[in-house]
């Protein structure tokens, strides 16, 4: 049996442990989900082509323009199917790292680019994960994805920049959307983006992860009750 | 904290579609031809709401009136009809297409004022009658769209002659009474006496009368117009009251005349100021209603016409080193040079500019590549600031040294549809970076110099959007931001 004092501890250490878990559930809903994709994109044929040597290019610019810093892009489990990295990468802005040891792009800058030369293989596979905080202007930090020929120019793609794959942050749910090549590099067409640990790269609602909490915060409760 | 690309115009409020700020609407010209047989070009006098024109020509050794008729209304191509001899190039054109002019008529010992009145509205055939009078000389001086006429005539009088149907060839003649410094006499009077100048639709006649040595404008209120007209046909008597500026015996100073009024009852004229060195001279004015507004600084100039927007035009002294003399257009408060609005490569000199419409085309005489021509002048169409309406959606931009890309979504947020062509204006907030796949740079729509693209629209319905791609030349690398305006409907931008 509880003494008084006993009872009036528990009780103290129950609204202590409500109040810790409605606060990291508030704060984990404040910041929207990272979502995460795996991309590949057919470069068997590249091997050889007149606009050798290339460079795969991953960008996030920064919506505000002052560098904000409030997304981060993370890049890893680079493939190359018979390809390699050639040279060292050329890191702009908040870039950071290689494509051995993953690649992190904070937009600490207006543009945060990593460009890194390589020899197309069959194939270009690549892990992407990327945070979700909308710009308070009305332009949203952007990632985008290139493959830049012996030029420097970005190979002709369906769109008007010539990337192969671009997200706007301007939800906490953004788009990923691909781009297929064109002219001379129709071939490799566009890039398949598929959903890491699930069917798309949607990340899950706020609300529902708001409701989870909920449903973890009652349960705890009642647990303690039933104690 | 990120800073917030500002906009020229607030994306909140009202959905006004607003004239977009605008220098001096640039125009297009033409020559409006020659009669056949034509000997020596003289040039266009007045232009109805229609686009209509009338002017005068040398035929042999004939002076001859003309009407040019453009094909479409306020058209620039057209054709032109002899309407026969006239003895001055005082000639009116009303909204009807009826012509005033004067011409000679056997057995009167003087020009006589008449009326030609086409067979169908705006047509190009019709017939001219003698209308005033067919004993003693008359001048017309001015025509409303009701086809009522004001001028001066034998003996010494100004009349005012009024249609028994609206627009009709047929009508009755008063002459106004005027007051003196002895009393009252008959008058403002025929020759340099006095004349009713101009009528408006409202049936305010403006005028001069002359007390001393001098003309002093007045505007008289008619009783509205009634068909027929009330016998005795007296229309009233020009009082002090209507004198626009309290009479000053003797001055030379505030010597007036208005020789064009609109339906606000403001007119074109001159007027006489005092200079800084005491001397006196005559401006072109324009009389607001309260005041008289004097038109440049050039002596011995005057204001030939204005229209119901309060534009007006007429001649000044150039400001070039040649001393030449030249057509002036004047509204807002501004006067701007002619010259200045059409596009110099084409040869003309505007020499007069002596009638105005509603749509702002202005008709005169120019100098085109040496020879005296008619000329028609015709605004180019100013497009629409739609800002408030169409709101700009920027996506996300990206950049590979030197070019950066972004997309734009211009969404109707109005209940209407917006006419194209679109536009988006670019107003970059530093140097540096450029619109490399722009449509154009601003020349009318101030501030100059920035640079537009156009969206492929032909209109943009309630709701709908369209995706504008830019393409940017940024060779620092730099980051840039810009102001965004949406403009629509034709026009130089």
């Amino acid at each position: 049996m509880n003494t008084p004092s006993t009872s009036s501890a528990v009780r103290q250490r129950g609204r202590f442990g409500a109040a810790l878990l409605l606060t990291l559930c508030a704060a984990a809903a404040a910041h929207a989900a990272p979502i995460a994709f795996h991309v590949e994109l057919d470069t068997s044929i590249l091997p050889g082509h007149a606009g050798a040597p290339f460079a795969l290019l991953f960008e996030l610019t920064d919506g505000s323009g002052s560098g904000d810093a409030n997304n981060t892009a993370s890049l890893s489990n680079f493939s190359f199917a018979g390809g390699a990295m050639l040279g060292a990468p050329a890191l702009d802005g908040g870039a950071s790292g290689s494509t051995s040891a993953g690649i992190t792009l904070t937009d600490t800058a207006f543009l945060s680019a990593f460009t890194q030369g390589f020899s197309a293989g069959a194939k270009l596979g690549f892990d992407v994960s990327l945070s979700t905080a909308g710009d308070a202007g009305d332009t949203p930090d952007e990632f985008s994805f290139f493959v830049l020929d012996a030029s420097g120019a970005p190979l002709p793609t369906t769109d008007f920049g010539g990337s192969f794959l671009l997200v706007d942050i301007n939800s906490s749910a953004p788009q990923v959307v691909s781009f297929a090549a064109t002219g001379a590099y129709a071939a490799m067409g566009a890039p398949l983006v598929s959903a890491i640990g699930g069917p798309t790269p949607v990340p899950e609602p706020g609300a529902a992860w708001l409701m989870a909490c909920g449903l973890a915060a009652v349960a705890w409760l009642a647990r303690r009750r039933r104690a | 904290m990120p800073a917030r690309i500002p906009r020229i115009f607030s994306l909140v409020g009202t959905a006004l579609l607003l004239p977009a700020c605008a220098a001096a609407a640039p125009y297009t010209i033409v020559d409006l031809g020659d009669l056949p047989g034509t000997t020596q070009p003289l040039g266009a006098i007045s232009i109805n709401n229609r686009g209509q024109v009338t002017g005068h020509t040398y035929i042999g050794g004939s002076h001859h009136a003309f009407l040019w008729s453009p094909a479409q209304p306020n058209g620039p191509t057209g054709s032109m009809i002899d309407l026969g001899v006239i003895s001055d190039p005082l000639i009116y054109i009303n909204s009807l297409g009826q012509v005033a002019f004067n011409g000679g008529l056997q057995g009167v010992g003087g020009e006589v004022a008449f009326l030609w009145t086409p067979s169908t509205p705006n047509g190009s055939s019709g017939s001219a009658v003698p209308a005033v009078s067919t004993t003693f000389p008359s001048s017309v001086l001015g025509l409303n769209d009701i086809g009522q006429m004001v001028g001066r005539m034998y003996p010494g009088t100004a009349f005012f002659w009024t249609p028994l149907t609206p627009n009709g060839s047929s009508g009755v003649t008063n002459v106004y009474q005027a007051f003196g410094s002895n009393g009252p006499y008959w008058g403002p009077g025929y020759g340099n006496f006095g004349a009713a100048t101009a009528i408006n639709n409202a049936g305010q006649v403006a005028g001069y009368a002359i007390f001393d040595f001098y003309g002093r404008a007045f505007i008289h209120q008619n009783p509205p117009a009634s068909f027929p007209p009330v016998s005795p046909y007296d229309f009233g008597t020009i009082a002090p009251a209507d004198l626009l500026e309290p009479f000053q015996p003797n001055n030379q100073e505030g010597a007036s005349g208005l020789g064009s009024i609109n339906a606000s009852g403001h007119g074109a004229g001159s007027r006489v100021f005092a200079n800084s060195l005491g001397q006196v001279c005559k401006l072109p004015v324009y009389w607001d209603g309260s005041s008289f507004r004097g038109i440049g600084t050039a002596c011995s100039y005057t204001a030939n016409a204005i229209n119901n927007h309060d534009m007006v035009v007429g001649q000044t002294l150039l400001a070039n080193a040649n001393g030449e003399s030249g057509g002036f257009l004047y509204a807002n408060g501004v006067m701007t040079e002619l010259r200045t609005l059409i596009d110099p490569s084409l040869g003309w000199r505007i020499v007069n500019a002596t009638g105005i419409n509603d749509a702002g085309q202005i008709v005169g005489v120019g100098n085109h590549n040496g020879s005296i021509r008619p000329f028609l002048m015709t605004p180019e169409p100013v497009p629409v600031d739609v800002s408030s309406q169409v709101l700009v959606n920027p996506l996300g931009r990206r950049c590979v040294k030197p070019k950066c890309w972004q997309t734009m979504v211009l969404t109707n947020n109005g209940a209407n549809s917006v006419n194209g062509p679109l536009s988006l204006v670019i107003n970059f907030s530093g140097p540096g970076v450029t619109l490399a796949n722009a449509s154009g740079t601003t020349s009318v729509i101030t501030p100059a110099g920035r640079p537009y693209i156009d969206a492929p629209v032909v209109s943009l319905a309630p709701g709908a959007s369209v995706n504008l791609n830019l393409v940017f030349d940024d060779p620092s690398g730099n980051p840039f931001s810009f102001t965004k305006q949406v403009l629509a409907g034709p026009g130089k931008r």
